[in-house]
């Protein structure tokens, strides 16, 4: 029992950190975020919230990289 | 006027109507700037300009290493008009078809620029996530939440811009496999299936009559020649 709680509070804790960073990102102008889910019916909501607290984790590990698709067919001014 | 349903969920036919005038604008602004605007695959980095254009914005697109398996994606909309879009670098095992699925993913996401009104909008991710995971069932006839008709839009959306109309009843009865088109288009395997299916093709033939214009090249124009 007593592990299932230190369990739903280890899992409680990734959807608090993640609200936590939207409160934040609200504060710089955010209005709106959305995501592309794969499987949503195999996905939990404290899963689907630890993946995207390690999407901001590896940003701000410089795992990333801007991405163009360089397929522009755009005539240029 | 159809509604459209992704085998579990259901949007408004008005919104439906409205994302698919969205997909004609897009079509229509890009062709004005762009040499052989029926070329194929469709560009990404066209659709974006046309978007950043149309609707004021300045977007930003990104590939972060890490690894999940249910987020495919995201996108965060600022109020001073920037937007960034992330993605997951790793989609798919075939580096060609992982490449599709980032032109895909990417074009899901810009298109919620075009098509979300103030009324879809939640700075809460936390809270989006919960909802669409809580309610992408279906019950009955409901409606899906706003959570899940933006959602729901913003692929449908994204189907029109990559896989244009005009191409498919020739795709068909060529009798090609899924995986072949794929390649024609730059869209995972997956955007042909569903493009192509009975359901999706009734509702699509639908609306574009109702629109009356739809393709890279216009109503007339002749994309295989």
């Amino acid at each position: 029992m007593v592990t299932s709680e230190k369990e739903a509070s280890m899992k409680m804790t990734e959807c608090m950190s993640l609200a936590g960073r939207f409160k934040e990102l609200a504060g710089k102008g955010l209005v709106d975020v959305k995501f592309y889910v794969r499987n949503l019916d195999e996905a939990s909501t404290e899963q689907v919230c630890a993946e995207v607290n390690a999407l901001y984790a590896a940003r701000e590990g410089g795992k990333t990289q801007a991405l163009d698709f360089g397929d522009s067919r755009r005539i240029q001014a | 006027m159809p509604d459209s349903s992704n085998g579990s969920t259901w949007v408004y036919s008005a919104k439906l109507e409205s994302a698919f005038r969205k997909v004609s604008d897009i079509q229509e602004f890009v062709r004005q700037y762009v040499i052989a605007p029926d070329k194929l695959p469709v560009s990404v980095e066209d659709t974006q300009w046309a978007i950043e254009e149309k609707y004021g914005f300045k977007i930003t697109k990104e590939l972060v290493d890490f690894e999940a398996e249910h987020i495919r994606g995201m996108m965060e909309r600022y109020e001073n008009g920037t937007a960034h879009v992330f993605i997951r670098q790793r989609q798919d095992n075939d580096l060609t078809v992982n490449g599709y699925w980032h032109r895909f993913i990417a074009v899901k996401e810009l298109s919620h620029l075009a098509i979300d009104e103030k009324e879809d909008f939640n700075w809460d991710g936390s809270k989006t996530i919960e909802e669409l995971i809580a309610d992408h069932i279906f019950e009955g006839m409901r409606p899906a939440k706003i959570e899940i008709q933006s959602e729901v839009l913003a692929e449908l959306v994204a189907i029109e811009i990559l896989y244009p109309m005009e191409f498919r009843q020739a795709d068909i009865e060529s009798g090609r496999l899924p995986s072949d088109l794929a390649k024609d288009y730059g869209v995972p395997p997956y955007v042909i299936e569903r493009a192509l299916s009975q359901g999706h093709m009734k509702m699509a033939r639908a609306l574009w009559h109702e629109i009356g214009g739809h393709g890279l090249g216009g109503l007339g124009s002749d994309p295989a020649g």
